[in-house]
């Protein structure tokens, strides 16, 4: 079905009337013919895909296949009654939809299976294919997740492994997709953007085409150190760190046991960075955002029930305060980098409570 | 030390906290756009029990950010369907709707202090004022907040520690109701909003982009015609009955005919509008019962037929040349001078038969972009024309250009943010770490890399009309006692006030020197009625009574609790006061020296003038601002005041930012004055017009 529009119809026009007075006509054209594929459907996902249907997003399409009732305690998207024996893409599938009519939501069966991208956990190899992080050639689901993300224009990734992360930005690389990662770990948040060695964009009343090089998330995270001062936002050393952490021991540091492992690494790249070596009166990092960040994180398809998360002594998981804040950020960025219009965020978002009172800044590595 | 600002988030692992959170009392004002987001990312937080107020019911243009609702929802009220459909995906949920306005007088002090938390998603500046108000009386903590655009905000208001929302004067952004749009405009946004938003859309817009505004008009009609409950005026539901009697426009009118030429076409729109339209209003009497009636224009009177051939010479010489303005193809190069009715009119009309004949593919498509001079100039005449018929200013094509210019509108991931944001400060406050509550300002394109900035709040202040005078309460009986044995007996012998000015919403009192021979006749003539009678609604249970001695420098607010059974010997006096009541403050000394008392001054003067709306525009605008560092006096003299306080407040937002590492001494510098802390006094549903608008 094709929802490429010469012009806006009457019911999009009356729909989108408020927004079509902030960026106009050929923007939401734009928007109408983007199609979005969103892998992971927690509560920062849910906020994300929330937003870009509403704002018109032409396709969005879900993978997720957890069962929904007990899945996801943060995704609103989810009627607990209306969804028994469906996946929590399903039914979060029938809630957007509702939400906004004039498009198409679609759901893309199976588990999203990142993880296929990643080598055999055992085999340790060095160079070539760990590198490129791409599984063997041929391995039936890495397959389907290069084919699945081939129909898609942008690829919106939410609670992965930094692993994962990083292997599915190599795949949007070599197929020329853009990639927009996120987590939220209880009070701390990050979201990473790369839409490729060249993005294009134009902004209001100039129609001069910019250029913007993005790098990789591999790239990012290993940037020179020498670029990290006592402005930049910690999180990213905190983030750094953890990849550090997966990359030795091919899982994600969580739970109390792996908190010291990441905290050396921290202390580690903080001597590394030109602020590192000055007698600092305050810890570059803060020790409660590194142990936050390690603690809290829980996978987006936990399998508690709603009312689970609220019990004590629980991670935070996803916060849905900060799944609200970065949902939004996230969302305004997707709509400037599928419509080439203004210029999306470029490319780590750091926002934690954790530090300088939930202060969000955009860092660039 | 600096205070631990991460307490709360331990606290957020504790049992405690988190049954704290799901058995506290929530009230959230407005189910907009805010309040969607709101309701949502509080009930994912684990919070149970909520009430929601909004008298506003479901528009399809909501439809694209109010993620609540569905088009079978149009019509319906916003609070209930909100409330039905957070259960639908958090049944354990304990939501109340209350589809009404918060200014109704049930929603006294009392049901306020009901709750833990308030927390605001409104829309207008008038019921923020009325909600911090009635917080600050029943000591109850706030969260505010706004948007416009991409930009937006979220403020923490805590009686005693922090400012309250009225503690600096606001710059008033306005957004109106459609009738007054429509039918009675009295100042030129008026006419300038109703020429941008109805009349361009309608001739060049697409077919159905007014479609909304008339959907809403028909159910304004509706509301007023069952329950006037709002402002219960008169006025309101005349203004109703005016719309629904006055034929409804039919789109297929404004379609230019085959064979009609676009002069021709550009004189039918002048006739229809200005003469044949307002004759129909004028014939509706109820409207013109406290106001002037709309005079109709004659084309023929404004431009006899040597100008409308001086207009079609001006059509085929800019057609020939290609020019792109109107006004400047009639030789109007000045465009801060005004032009005159004749001049309007040929502007107009040249600027319809110009789009039509150079730019035919924008018919039908087109959208209003200040930066398009055909656009502004068509904005201006057709404006200045309606204004006027009404005896409304006029204005010159700059100031109309950027009245005009200046309305933002409100998109979706702009609230999801701020609701997020919003119950941040409610967990702050709920785990007692009001320490650690911050005002936090979120940006388009984030400056220095900052996309959030936070603030730490002001302490109130001292010179506060609002929050920094005492609140006393009186029990009285609001249908027998007159507004007269209310300033004998309460105002004048109680609070031994010398010379009174009353104010509670619609209503106002004043005695003293400067007054017009004709206003104190009018307030000698409210004096035998009774306070339940008197304009604006009345005093009745629930009303907050703002009463200022500016000769004293002396404030109080007093809450109105009607009371009928008053007996003889707990109030000999007809009534009962309760509260202590402050001392008048000396004169303040020096007032150059201290900047408070001119903020002080310039609080009480915008308090006390609403008639005078617009100096709380005019105080932003040219605001002396201590900077905190250098401490040098910097002059923001910026056409747009509120972009120009909203940009400072930013700016000191990021310098706080900066300044991290020094808390301590930031912390000294704290009691410094700001003359101004700006809000981005934005409004979620109907867009926002940042305007100075006098």
């Amino acid at each position: 079905m094709s929802l490429v529009l010469d012009t806006l119809t009457e019911d999009h026009a009356a729909v989108y009337d408020r927004q079509l007075r902030v960026w106009g006509v050929e923007v939401q054209r734009r928007l109408i013919e983007a199609k979005v594929l969103i892998i992971g459907l927690g509560g920062l996902a849910a906020e994300i895909a929330k937003n870009i249907v509403l704002a018109g997003v032409g396709t969005v399409a879900l993978v997720d296949d957890t069962a929904a009732p007990a899945a996801a305690p943060g995704n609103f998207l989810v009627e607990p009654e209306a969804s028994a024996g469906k996946s929590v893409a399903e039914a979060s599938a029938v809630t957007l939809q509702a939400m906004n009519p004039l498009m198409a939501v679609r759901v893309e069966p199976g588990p999203p299976s990142v993880s296929a991208l990643l080598p055999p956990t055992g085999s340790q190899l060095e160079g070539g294919a760990a590198d490129q992080g791409f599984g063997p050639p041929g391995e039936p689901a890495a397959e389907a997740l290069r084919s699945l993300v081939s129909r898609y224009d942008t690829v919106v990734a939410c609670g992965l492994p930094l692993r994962e992360v990083a292997a599915l930005d190599d795949l949007c690389r070599q197929l020329g997709k853009q990639l927009f990662a996120g987590e939220v770990r209880g009070a701390s948040s990050f979201a990473f953007v790369d839409l490729g060695p060249r993005h294009t964009y134009t902004v209001k009343g100039n129609p001069e085409e910019k250029v913007v090089e993005y790098s990789s998330f591999r790239d990012a995270m290993k940037a020179d150190l020498k670029a990290v001062n006592k402005r930049t936002h910690p999180l990213y050393l905190a983030l750094r760190a953890c990849w550090e952490f997966e990359e030795a021991h091919c899982r994600p540091a969580a739970g109390p046991a792996d908190v010291a492992e990441v905290r050396a690494a921290v202390q580690r790249l903080v001597s590394a960075t030109s602020a590192g070596n000055t007698a600092a009166t305050k810890p570059l990092v803060p020790e409660a955002l590194v142990e936050g960040f390690v603690l809290d994180r829980v996978a987006v398809a936990l399998g508690d029930a709603k009312e689970a998360v609220q019990e004590a002594a629980q991670p935070l998981g996803e916060l849905a305060p900060v799944c609200a804040v970065v949902g939004g950020v996230v969302a305004n960025n997707v709509l400037r980098a599928v419509s080439h219009f203004n210029p999306p965020l470029r490319n780590l978002f750091c926002y934690s409570y954790l530090v300088r009172d939930g202060l969000g800044v955009e860092e660039c590595f | 030390m600096a205070v631990d600002t991460t307490k709360w988030l331990s606290a957020l692992r504790t049992k405690e906290l988190q049954d704290k959170i799901k058995s506290a009392k929530v009230l959230c004002v407005g189910a907009g756009g805010i309040g969607c987001e709101l309701l949502k990312t509080l009930v994912c937080t684990g919070f149970r029990n909520i009430e929601v107020v909004d008298l506003d019911t479901i528009e399809i243009s909501n439809l694209n950010r109010q993620f609540l609702f569905r088009k079978h929802h149009v019509g319906q009220s916003k609070a209930i369907t909100a409330a039905q459909v957070v259960k639908g995906f958090c049944p354990t949920a304990s939501i109340t709707a209350h589809h009404a306005n918060m200014k109704e007088s049930h929603f006294d002090v009392d049901f306020f202090r009901g709750f833990d938390l308030v927390l605001n998603g409104l829309d207008n500046l008038e019921a923020r004022r009325h909600v911090n108000r009635l917080c600050l009386a029943a000591e109850r903590p706030l969260v505010e907040s706004g948007t416009a655009g991409y930009l937006g905000q979220v403020t923490v208001h805590l009686k005693g520690s922090t400012e309250c929302f009225e503690c600096h004067p606001k710059p008033t952004p306005k957004s109106f109701p459609i009738c007054t749009l429509r039918n009675t405009p009295d100042r030129p946004i008026h006419t300038i909003v109703w020429a941008k938003d109805l009349l361009f859309n309608r001739l060049f817009g697409r077919p159905d982009a007014v479609s909304d505004l008339d959907d809403q008009a028909r159910r304004e009609d509706g509301q007023n015609s069952s329950a006037s409950a709002n402002d219960g005026d008169a006025a309101a539901s005349a203004a109703a009955a005016a719309a629904s009697d006055v034929p409804a426009e039919d789109p297929s009118f404004f379609l230019r005919r085959d064979g009609e030429s676009s002069l021709e076409y550009a004189a039918r729109v002048f006739e229809r509008v200005y003469t044949w339209d307002i004759e129909q209003l004028c014939g509706v009497k109820e409207l013109w019962e406290k106001r002037p009636p709309p005079k109709p224009m004659r084309l023929e009177e404004l431009l006899p037929d040597t100008e409308r051939a001086a207009v079609g010479a001006a059509l085929e010489t800019a057609i020939a040349k290609g020019q792109g303005s109107a006004s400047r193809a009639l030789g109007l190069n000045n465009a801060s001078q005004k032009w005159t009715a004749s001049q309007n009119a040929a502007v107009l009309l040249l600027a319809i038969a110009m789009y039509h004949d150079m730019r035919k593919e924008e018919v039908g498509s087109a959208s209003f972009d200040k930066d398009d001079d055909l656009a502004v100039d068509f904005v201006t005449s057709a404006s200045n024309l309606r204004s006027s018929c009404y005896g409304i200013p006029e204005q010159s094509l700059f100031d109309a250009k950027g009245m005009a210019g200046n309305i933002i509108h409100a998109i979706a991931t702009t609230n999801a943010i701020i609701s997020g944001l919003i119950v941040i400060e409610a967990l702050k406050i709920l785990a007692g770490c009001q320490d650690a509550v911050r005002n936090t300002f979120l940006n388009e394109f984030p400056p220095n890399k900052r996309l959030l900035l936070v603030q730490n709040p002001e302490p109130p202040s001292k010179g506060c009309m609002v929050c920094g005078k005492a609140t006393l309460t009186l029990k009285i009986n609001s249908e027998t006692a007159t507004l007269s044995s209310l300033l004998s007996g309460v105002i004048k012998k109680r609070l031994a006030v010398n010379t009174p000015n009353l104010l509670c919403g619609g209503f106002l009192y004043e005695e003293g020197e400067g007054l017009e021979e004709d206003e104190v006749e009018a307030y000698t003539a409210m004096l035998p009625r009774t306070l339940a009678s008197l304009p604006g609604g009345g005093l009745r249970h629930g009303s907050i009574l703002t009463v200022q001695d500016q000769s004293q420098h002396f404030g109080v607010d007093i809450i109105i609790v009607h009371t009928e059974d008053l007996n003889e010997e707990d109030a000999p006096e007809g009534f009962v006061l309760e509260g202590d009541v402050p001392a008048a403050p000396k004169e303040v000394q020096h007032q150059h020296e201290q900047p408070q008392a001119a903020a002080a001054a310039a609080a009480m003067e915008t308090m006390t003038t609403k008639t005078r709306a617009s100096a709380e525009v005019k105080e932003e605008d040219g605001v002396l601002i201590l900077d905190e560092d250098e401490e040098q006096v910097e002059v923001h003299d910026s056409p747009a005041p509120l972009a120009a306080a909203e940009a400072h407040s930013r700016k000191r937002a990021l310098r706080e930012d900066e300044e991290y590492e020094e808390s301590t001494k930031r912390e000294a510098k704290r009691t410094k004055l700001h003359a101004t802390v700006a809000i981005v006094e934005a409004v979620d549903d109907d867009d926002v017009i940042l305007i100075e608008d006098d």
